[in-house]
């Protein structure tokens, strides 16, 4: 075959494999360029997170987050009462809707829980919980959306997913990428329950004993500030919480929020340098008492 | 030999393929429910529901709001809730308009549901932490409407400021 000939077929065999798996929907799952770039991450363990997060699929995730947000509940105890809850939904789902995360699998729900503790915790799916501690250290409205929107940065920034150490992640990995035709067969789950098994440890781990680590926190800090500007709340609050979180770590050292968040000090420097062109201002009235009225059982010591 | 006007004509059937492909591309809700609005906005009208496999045809995909049609209309889609990935529902194929009418779909035979089952079965002092996960995902309490959330917005003095990112 002459040389031109040659480059032409390169070309065309080159554009029909972008091509052909698009539209060919059977191929799909056999996108070669997609195969190759898994496996090139596989071997290098994942080296940017973002990418990583991408491979995992909604559904996936959701499920690791219902087993770890069934840990939590475990641990602590759910605080039956519907206006504090009803109302902490309600400001949680508003800053869910303008984070850049507002389409997870099964959507946000979130949960008091009937502790003195300082604590809030975020399981993928997502599964959102803060402490009757919590809010009591909150004074308004845009305190406690500071609190929620830094939750939500966990989620919107995959942290859960991140965190799984390396090696198993490229396990999870490789599982999310999959694309099933047929029913799962034995061999099937037993390889989706080692992926979450080893997902619900890890969770475990970060939630109730090591934390994010500082990066992650001051990620979901500047996040928070975002969130709070996006959605119209006063982002000033978040150094609000943290400096009240600060005033506490003393006396609750090692305990809850204070044993997995405990460089306060640094994470208000890093607030302070995210609001340094955002203007200040103070939280209207509405914000006050209706956070007052709604959470008035919950925040009673 | 392979003759060049072949070859050129061979091209041109290729780069017709990739315009059609181009134009319309096929994405499926990777959630487990998403709205249609009549506009880029978390406060946009919610012209329909679509469910965890339904098919849409992108028209102009962006990094937050996506152009579509689905369900027989014209509307937007937050991009984060559609995959390029093919889903495969466990009954049967996911064809274009699956209503789920309050029954759950089985998700994509993956076995992630199977291995949950297994590890409650395994864990069974989680049982009553499971049983409120399921309440959380259903009670009306931890569901906010579109109507519900602009009122609320709005009683607290809230107005979003939408980037169109």
């Amino acid at each position: 075959m002459k040389t031109l000939h040659k480059k032409y077929l390169a070309a065309l065999l080159t554009l029909a494999g972008f091509l052909g798996p698009v539209h060919s929907p059977a191929l799909a799952q056999f996108d070669v360029g997609d195969l190759l770039k898994r496996g090139e991450q596989a071997t290098k363990g994942l080296k940017t997170i973002g990418k990583a997060a991408e491979q995992i699929d909604p559904a996936t995730e959701y499920f690791i987050g219902r087993s770890a947000a069934a840990n939590v509940l475990s641990k602590y105890r759910a605080y039956d009462d519907a206006n504090a809850n009803r109302y902490v939904n309600e400001v949680g789902q508003s800053l869910a809707a303008f984070s850049q995360a507002p389409e997870v699998y099964s959507g946000y729900h979130f949960q008091v829980l009937d502790s003195d503790e300082v604590n809030a915790f975020a399981a993928p799916g997502a599964f959102i919980f803060v402490t009757r501690g919590m809010l009591r250290l909150c004074e308004n409205e845009d305190e406690l959306a500071a609190v929620l929107a830094h939750e939500i940065g966990h989620i919107q920034n995959r942290h859960a997913v991140e965190h799984i150490k390396s090696s198993r992640r490229g396990d999870l990995v490789a599982f999310a990428g999959k694309t099933a035709l047929e029913e799962a067969g034995p061999a099937q789950i037993a390889v989706a329950r080692d992926v979450l098994d080893k997902a619900v440890d890890g969770m475990k781990d970060v939630l109730f004993v090591k934390g994010y680590g500082q990066g992650a926190e001051k990620r979901s800090d500047a996040d928070a500030v975002e969130m709070l500007r996006t959605t119209g709340y006063n982002p000033w609050a978040m150094l609000r919480v943290l400096e009240r979180m600060d005033a506490r770590a003393k006396r609750d050292k090692g305990l809850g929020i204070f044993k997995t968040h405990p460089k306060t000090g640094d994470r208000i420097k890093s607030v302070r340098k995210e609001l340094k062109r955002i203007p200040n201002s103070p939280v209207p009235a509405a914000r006050v008492e209706r956070f007052e009225a709604a959470l008035q059982q919950a925040r009673a010591e | 030999m392979i003759k060049s006007r072949t070859l050129w004509v061979a091209g041109l059937a290729l780069v017709i393929v990739g315009a059609a492909w181009a134009a319309e591309k096929t994405r499926q809700v990777q959630v487990r429910e998403t709205t249609l609005r009549d506009k880029p906005s978390a406060l946009g009208k919610v012209l329909g529901t679509l469910r965890y496999g339904e098919r849409v045809q992108v028209g102009e995909g962006g990094d937050a709001w996506s152009k579509v049609s689905a369900q027989g209309q014209d509307g937007w889609i937050r991009s984060s809730a559609l995959t390029a990935r093919k889903i495969q529902l466990a009954a049967g194929d996911g064809s274009a308009n699956i209503t789920a009418s309050g029954e759950e779909i089985a998700l994509a035979g993956k076995g992630m549901a199977e291995a949950e089952t297994q590890y409650r079965q395994d864990n069974a002092y989680l049982d009553d932490a499971f049983a409120f996960v399921d309440r959380m995902e259903k009670e009306p309490l931890y569901r906010v409407s579109a109507e519900e959330l602009a009122a609320f917005l709005e009683a607290g003095g809230l107005t979003p400021r939408e980037g169109g990112r």
